[in-house]
């Protein structure tokens, strides 16, 4: 989830309007911006992945100026040509293919716009960047440098130069051992035979991405043309990046301008700020919106979510990253129109139909009600310690998990009375007698399946008190099974988790795919559980 | 079990102090100064011997009566070597403190029980039935055998059961996550729906790739699911469907421009506890043509710690409406009378974004006790590119909803893990939800 600040002097200038608490809290988060806070001087917004555009402060300023009717057509970019070349060589090919540029010239980097463009770099590098692995930016003083650039991959050791607030020149490898931001981006790099590299005419490093830019290039408050690099793995990705800060730095009064970028013999300009045309079928929004609208009225909408509307095709800005097939427009009608004034259609009721299996679960859980049981109800989790250790048991075949933040949760559960005991367990200070019991899933592993696994319906009940009776728990089963009408056999069982002698198997007369098993749990297993209250529990699988 | 005081002990060895004055006494009248000189407890050996007539007291003298009958001092002597005693020399000595009732400490009667669970001190049917505790030919385990460790010399003594006749129990309770998945089924089954059941354990392609989310799109990082060691991939359905997921993904088949990037199917095999239960819709809508509605209430699983906000497991609800003619305002109106029924009358709905649905919506409830406005879960209608590869030509609506926020709003409690994590039976027991 992506969170941008803004000051809100610096929003009440990019949009050319005063904004009172109402318009922050209540209009603009209606625009697909949820509000996280509003504080006296700045306001946060939450941004969907869908809209990268909006991570930029001017971008978001961009979108509220059409959105609230302060500027009623958006804004259209264009880039004049910087006469800049960059080369990319063949080797980058395997390591980070794509790359984009552009110059921006005449910008004036006060602090709102350093503290923006920032917040921008990082925000992208965060989502749309996916951490730097898919896009990166560098943004440098190009009064530092001569063009041509050339963009290659080079052996580690082959380059040295200072990196980004360092004092000292390292070599590549070096940087991602030494640098805090070689260490902590090292991974993108990692088994790569050679690193991505940006020099100058002379040879001088403007960029390792995607870990740092060069010292040589440093922009500074008082620096006033920029070159900006994007390069990573997914070309969408890297020209929307580019877009985002070139128009974000247009808003702020800088002059866009192409670069040219040559890979062996293709040529192409780069930031491309062409805007894609889309059809959009109007029986189409209307079907789905069921809004009295014409095709005026939805030129408006759209024009209020930042789109042009010319012959009938739908203009997407170029710095758009969402917009994939017509349904994202009719979205973005929907959004202009106000979601508060689409008036809910009530459905009618008709008579539908629970699953089967509901039948019996209901009839179980209130037979165990009748009986004097309360219903508990678990997490499938567990780990193998109280699943398996505490219970008397060798771990064998179940299914575990394969990166679990928390050692509670490692694997899925196979039985209940392991739930119920812990129940029982931080249920000490409770009054006695405790008799629950859980009708619930486990997941056992089945390699037959299309998932390896399956969910299997467990019912599970144990009597906790100061005294028990191994005859009183066969009791309520035997009760149970009476109420359910099911025909069962109790067999003498030996079993780890149970005393001798006060344990038995449950036999399912007819139905050879539900067992069970019934006894006075093992003192053994109460004292891992840290229960001291004698407990007998029984525990049968049900055949779904 | 009876034990001798201290001043039982005393008496055991030196005599009991009347009875040494009734002896001094005998010998020669004396003085009451002379004769507490030569007795220890006198005030005692003065009281009992008056009381007992051994002795009197005539003008400061004390007059020999009678010698004691040494009978006390048997008794103690038999409490000391734990033989029997009736009760009237019993209480006396009790009266007397001399000795005092022993509570036996756990050992002695985790011993005792396990004497009488082995047989050799068991008692007769008679006693049985005179004590309520132990009337049963079972063995009861208590909390002593468990403690000691006593209960390990069971095993030579456990004996077959004779199951009782009768029962007598109040009733138990349901909890409140089933009373209210309850309500909810209902609602659903009432305006037509059909109830679905799906897998916990579940493929990436179900759960992820089906519902058009890119591979590498942060949900389905290492850090918000839970993917699985053991087994760790599932077979991937029929080729034809995984085909066209496959194109969406890449270059958006013939409808959309898809994510533009290559799609890997050992990514879609790789198994996931399913994060949420959408899964069971997508596989339902590969099933059908529509129209139709369906519902599913599931557990479902993302990979967090455990704090009073997070748990690693909750419910989620489930709905889909596939049919020719319906829209947007179907959907508002779904959710609106949803949560009508559920017993929620002011609901908004807020722009929202996820990977699947678009429009996307999150609806909102009203609290008025709060004056607040409760986020409750997603919405939307599915997109075409998760539609149109599972061979859905009609619009989906689609929602998953939170089951726990409104239960705890409705509350009051601050903690998820009343729910599936403590299970506190007192809590549970007094709760009540409507």
């Amino acid at each position: 989830m992506a969170v941008i600040e803004i000051s809100r002097k610096d929003l009440e200038t990019l949009v050319g309007k005063k904004l009172g608490d109402k318009e922050l809290k209540e209009k603009i988060p209606m625009i697909g911006a949820p509000l996280e806070a509003l504080m006296k001087d700045t306001v946060q917004y939450e941004i969907f992945p869908n809209r990268p555009d909006m991570l930029s402060v001017e971008g978001f300023a961009r979108a509220v100026k059409t959105f609230l009717g302060v500027e009623k057509e958006p804004r259209v970019y264009e880039a004049s040509e910087s006469g800049i070349t960059l080369f990319v060589e063949d080797s980058v090919k395997s390591v980070r293919p794509y790359i984009a540029c552009a110059v921006i010239k005449n910008i004036t980097l006060t602090d709102d716009v350093i503290k923006s463009l920032m917040q921008t770099q990082e925000k992208i590098h965060q989502t749309l960047g996916r951490k730097r692995k898919k896009v990166a930016i560098g943004i440098h003083n190009i009064g530092a440098v001569k063009q041509p650039f050339y963009y290659k991959a080079v052996k580690p050791e082959e380059t040295r130069f200072i990196p980004l607030d360092m004092k000292k020149e390292l070599n590549l490898g070096e940087i991602l051992k030494e640098h805090p931001k070689g260490i902590k981006y090292a991974s993108i790099l990692e088994g790569k035979e050679r690193y991505p590299i940006i020099l100058d005419k002379n040879g001088n490093v403007l960029s390792f991405p995607p870990i740092i830019n060069g010292e040589l290039t440093k922009v500074t408050s008082d620096v006033n043309n920029l070159f900006i690099d994007v390069t990573g793995t997914d070309e969408k990705a890297v020209n929307i990046a580019l877009n985002i800060l070139v128009t974000s730095l247009a808003d702020r009064g800088g002059k866009i301008e192409s670069v040219k970028i040559l890979k062996g013999k293709k040529e192409k300009k780069t930031p491309c700020l062409e805007y894609k045309e889309m059809k959009l079928d109007m029986s189409y929004v209307i079907k789905l919106l069921d809004i009295d609208i014409n095709e005026e009225k939805i030129k408006t909408l759209l024009q209020k979510m930042g789109f042009g509307y010319k012959n009938g095709l739908v203009q997407v800005p170029p710095y758009r990253a969402d917009i994939m097939h017509q349904i994202d427009l009719v979205e973005d009608i929907a959004i202009a129109y106000g979601y508060e004034n689409f008036e809910p259609k009530i459905p009618v009721s008709g008579k539908g139909k629970g699953l089967e299996r509901q039948k019996t679960i209901k009839k179980i859980k209130n037979s165990m009600i009748e009986l004097g049981f309360q219903e508990v109800v678990n997490l499938i989790l567990t780990n193998e310690e109280n699943e398996f250790s505490k219970m008397g048991l060798k771990p064998n075949n179940f299914v575990k998990t394969k990166n679990p933040l928390t050692t509670e949760c490692t694997i899925c559960r196979k039985k209940l009375i392991p739930s119920l005991l812990n129940v029982l367990s931080h249920n000490k200070h409770r009054k006695y007698p405790q008799k629950i019991f859980e009708l619930g899933y486990v997941v056992a592993t089945d390699n037959s399946a299309e998932t390896g696994t399956k969910d299997e319906l467990i019912l599970s009940a144990a009597i906790s008190d100061d005294v028990i009776n191994y005859g009183d728990i066969v009791l309520i089963l035997d009760e149970l099974m009476k109420k359910l009408g099911i025909g069962y056999q109790l067999k003498k069982e030996k079993h780890p988790s149970f005393l001798k002698e006060r344990c038995s198997k449950i036999i399912i007369r007819g139905n050879p795919g539900m067992s069970g098993i019934v006894g006075v749990i093992h003192p053994d297993v109460l004292k891992n559980f840290s229960i001291e209250k004698p407990t007998m529990a029984f525990e049968i699988l049900w055949s779904l | 079990m009876y034990r001798l005081t201290e001043e039982g002990e005393q008496y055991l060895k030196d005599g009991l102090p009347e009875e040494r004055l009734a002896e001094l006494a005998q010998a020669r009248a004396l003085t009451i100064e002379e004769a507490a000189k030569h007795i220890d407890n006198f005030s005692i050996a003065l009281a009992w011997g008056k009381k007992k007539n051994l002795i009197k007291i005539e003008e400061n003298k004390i007059i020999f009566i009678k010698s004691g009958n040494n009978e006390e001092l048997k008794s103690l002597e038999k409490v000391k070597n734990g033989e029997d005693l009736d009760k009237a020399s019993v209480n006396r000595l009790l009266k007397r403190k001399l000795i005092r009732e022993e509570r036996e400490d756990i050992d002695k009667q985790a011993e005792k029980q396990l004497s009488y669970i082995s047989g050799k001190n068991r008692p007769s049917e008679k006693d049985i039935k005179s004590k309520s505790k132990i009337d049963r030919s079972d063995t009861p385990i208590t909390p002593q055998l468990i403690k000691t460790g006593l209960w390990k010399k069971i095993d030579l003594g456990l004996r077959p059961v004779n199951i009782p006749k009768k029962l007598d129990y109040v009733s138990g309770k349901q909890h409140i996550i089933t009373t209210y998945i309850e309500k909810i089924r209902k609602i659903f089954i009432e305006l037509g729906f059909t109830e679905l059941a799906g897998p916990f354990v579940e493929s990436s392609f179900w759960n992820f790739d089906a519902l058009y989310q890119p591979q590498d799109h942060p949900a389905r990082d290492m850090a918000d699911t839970f993917f699985l060691k053991n087994p760790s991939v599932a077979r991937l359905p029929d080729k034809k469907i995984v085909e066209k997921v496959k194109a969406m993904h890449e270059h958006g088949g013939d409808v959309s421009t898809g994510w533009g990037y290559s799609w890997s199917s050992e990514i879609a095999k790789q198994l996931v506890l399913r994060t949420h239960t959408t899964s069971v819709s997508a596989r339902q809508l590969a099933k059908t043509s529509g129209p139709g509605k369906f519902f599913c209430i599931g557990r479902v699983f993302r990979n967090e710690t455990i704090d009073f906000k997070h748990l690693p497991e909750f419910t989620q609800i489930d709905g889909i409406v596939v049919d020719k003619d319906v829209g947007f305002k179907d959907l508002l109106g779904y959710l609106k009378e949803f949560y009508k029924r559920l017993g929620f009358k002011k609901i908004r709905f807020r722009p929202a974004y996820f990977p699947y649905t678009e429009m996307s919506v999150e609806p909102e409830v009203y609290f008025e006790e709060k004056d607040e406005w409760l986020e409750l879960g997603g919405a939307g209608i599915f997109r075409p590119e998760v539609t149109k590869p599972l061979g859905i030509e009609y619009p989906v609506l689609a929602w998953g909803l939170s089951l726990e926020r409104p239960i705890m709003m409705r509350l009051g409690l601050k903690d998820i893990r009343t729910f599936y994590y403590m299970n506190d039976l007192k809590f549970l027991k007094a709760v009540e939800i409507d």
